[in-house]
């Protein structure tokens, strides 16, 4: 982080190494798709880029990187939404390509399941699972307490399952 | 959920997101064990949890290129830190400094450049990340990492390649021979030769202009071959829109696997099947020689009783391939059952046992040899219950799929139906065990049947 905040291009590029797979993991169950994905996780380095200097190493760089990327998400709520390749398909076709849909099918029944869960709910969820932040860090950077993060992922974790039975090889009635 | 739960599946999530337990391990196993419920959401959710990761996108293969560009144009320039110089100035007096430099600057008929830094590349549309053989016709050939600037042409060697990233995403291809120029970071004039472009989807659009023709795309991957009379779209993956720019200017959608062509003064024809040979330069991705099929144990099965199906995985392509194992701890294999009121959910199939050619595996990865059958005994007793016709097929999604290609998607088996008869009911089962066994008794009262 301090070659980062001395300019070198190569550190930026090794935290994009160490953590674009995270972020994306993030932005994706935070509801965003496709190119929105990637836009938002560039977004999040850009920003880091010109912003990093102002990380005094407390804390962890990852909660900090994240911070970054919640804001790069809440700015971009409010933007208008592109329309993209698989919005067209929907919108003006009813052929199903090929049976590689199944496997789309089954993607966007998570996707939804995700997408379906409330806001504060969703966010703690996708920054434990996909950020791997600590139950502390995510309180301490949405200002809750430790406790609320504790049952807000116990609650996410509860919907998607019950979202998602047929997948989890169990009936609803189980749930 | 019971209410006296909560705490256990608090701890539970807690657990699987690698936080320090905070329950004693003995008060969690023994709620565990007595319930089923919490035993379900263990299970389930760290399912879950491996579904997630599996379906979750990869980061955008270009994301570190592009990341690399933005920064070295200068267009995002880096803020100052909290010890900057503008401390040491009064606001008021930095303000009036400026407007004092301003009224200055205007009354000496100069102009004031307002960016600071690297100015040089903002027309640089694209970077150059492989080349064999590319000239301008002027000035050094462009190496490997270069930035590519819009506007100037560009020609390939007969036996050279060229390959490039346009900021806007799109990766393009180009053959050797190929005579082509940036307009922008989002479109490319091909005079003549071939390309190919992958645009990701959900990105932005995409435009390949040709002397004769214009192909617009969201999100696919397609090539384009244009020479003095003709232009040639062939689409791998995705949708295209395909224009004549001639004054014929008809348009035509050309979808994956498809084929139009453009002349100087008509088309574009009508889309046709690519020819293979089209579709190999396409890079689209091929289908292994696999064939799944799906058998019940018995088209006929009383409530309650197990229903069991073979799966079986044949490799009918010539050579050995890679296919996905049971034994990887998630699964690529599942099957889609109708149930009778005519709903479709997808299960992971609990596989009983697995065999490569009749021996017993459990291997993540099965290597499967030429004519090599891979063979499942599932059992779905748990998702068909009710009585009723259910139709059931398999489905292989498969992620690394063979040593030869890098295709991926689903295999799907025939249909199969399966029809769960009503169990008889226990009172008249009763009742005929009671009349067999007392058969002989009700002889000697009723006497010898004298008729």
């Amino acid at each position: 982080m301090a070659e980062l905040a001395a300019g070198s291009p190569e550190a930026l590029e090794r935290l994009y190494e160490r953590y674009s797979r995270r972020l994306t993991g993030f932005f994706w169950r935070l509801g965003k798709r496709g190119g929105e994905v990637d836009d938002l996780v560039h977004e999040t380095f850009v920003r880091l880029w010109r912003h990093g200097h102002g990380w005094r190493g407390e804390g962890q760089l990852s909660t900090y990187l994240f911070g970054i990327a919640r804001s790069a998400w809440l700015d971009s709520r409010d933007r208008r939404r592109e329309i993209n390749a698989d919005d067209l398909r929907r919108a003006g076709s009813a052929v199903r390509p090929d049976r590689e849909l199944e496997r789309r099918e089954l993607g966007e029944r998570i996707e939804e399941a995700v997408a379906g869960l409330a806001e504060p709910l969703r966010l703690v969820f996708s920054m434990s699972t996909a950020g791997g932040l600590k139950y502390r860090e995510i309180a301490e950077m949405l200002g809750i307490p430790i406790g609320t993060v504790k049952s807000r992922m116990a609650a996410a974790e509860e919907k998607l399952r019950a979202a998602l039975a047929g997948y989890l090889g169990m009936k609803k009635e189980d749930l | 959920m019971k209410p006296s739960c909560e705490k256990y599946r608090e701890e539970l999530a807690a657990l699987r997101c690698g936080e320090p337990a905070v329950l004693p391990a003995d008060e969690l196993d023994a709620h565990l064990e007595e319930c089923g419920d919490c035993r379900a959401a263990r299970d389930q959710g760290g399912r879950l949890f491996e579904l997630l990761d599996r379906l979750q996108p990869d980061p955008a293969p270009d994301g570190a290129t592009r990341l690399r560009l933005a920064i070295s144009t200068g267009k995002y320039r880096r803020g100052t830190t909290a010890a900057a110089p503008r401390r040491l100035i009064p606001l008021p007096a930095a303000v009036l400094a400026a407007a004092a430099a301003f009224m200055a600057a205007l009354w000496l008929g100069s102009t004031i450049n307002w960016k600071s830094g690297p100015v040089a590349p903002e027309e640089s549309v694209a970077v150059l990340t492989g080349a064999d053989g590319l000239g301008t016709g002027s000035g050094d050939p462009p190496c490997t990492g270069d930035p590519l600037r819009a506007g100037v042409r560009m020609r390939v060697a007969a036996d050279g390649r060229a390959s490039l990233v346009l900021h806007r995403g799109a990766r393009v291809e180009l053959a050797g021979g190929s005579s082509f120029e940036l307009r922008t970071a989002d479109s490319i004039y091909l005079q003549s030769g071939r390309l190919l472009a992958v645009v990701r989807k959900g990105g932005k659009p995409f435009t390949v202009r040709t002397p004769h023709a214009k192909v617009l795309t969201l999100g696919t991957r397609f090539t384009v071959s244009a020479d003095g009379e003709s232009t040639k779209v062939t689409v791998g993956e995705g949708r295209v829109r395909f224009t004549n720019l001639g004054p014929v200017n008809g348009s035509v959608e050309v979808a994956g696997r498809q084929s139009s062509t453009v002349l100087a003064d008509a088309g574009p024809t009508a889309p046709t099947a690519a020819s293979a040979e089209d579709l190999a330069w396409t890079g689209a991705p091929r289908r292994p020689q696999l064939e799944l099929s799906l058998s019940l144990r018995s088209p006929r099965v009383q409530s309650g009783e197990p229903v069991l199906a073979r799966l079986q995985l044949t490799n009918r392509s010539g050579s050995e391939l890679n296919v996905d194992g049971v034994g990887r701890g998630r699964s690529s294999y599942f099957v889609r059952i109708e149930d009778p009121a005519g709903r479709r959910s997808h299960f992971a199939a609990a596989v009983l046992k697995a065999r490569v050619d009749g021996v017993r595996t459990r291997a993540p990865l099965v290597r499967l040899p030429a004519g090599g059958v891979y063979e499942m005994e599932i059992d779905l007793s748990a998702f068909i219950t009710r009585p009723g016709t259910y139709r059931v097929a398999a489905v292989y999604l498969e992620s690394a799929a063979t040593a030869t290609t890098d295709w991926s998607g689903a295999l799907e088996s025939r249909e199969r139906r399966v029809l769960i008869t009503p169990a008889p009911k226990k009172s008249a089962k009763i009742r005929q065990e009671i009349l067999r066994e007392t058969e002989p008794f009700r002889r000697l009262i009723d006497g010898p049947d004298l008729r």
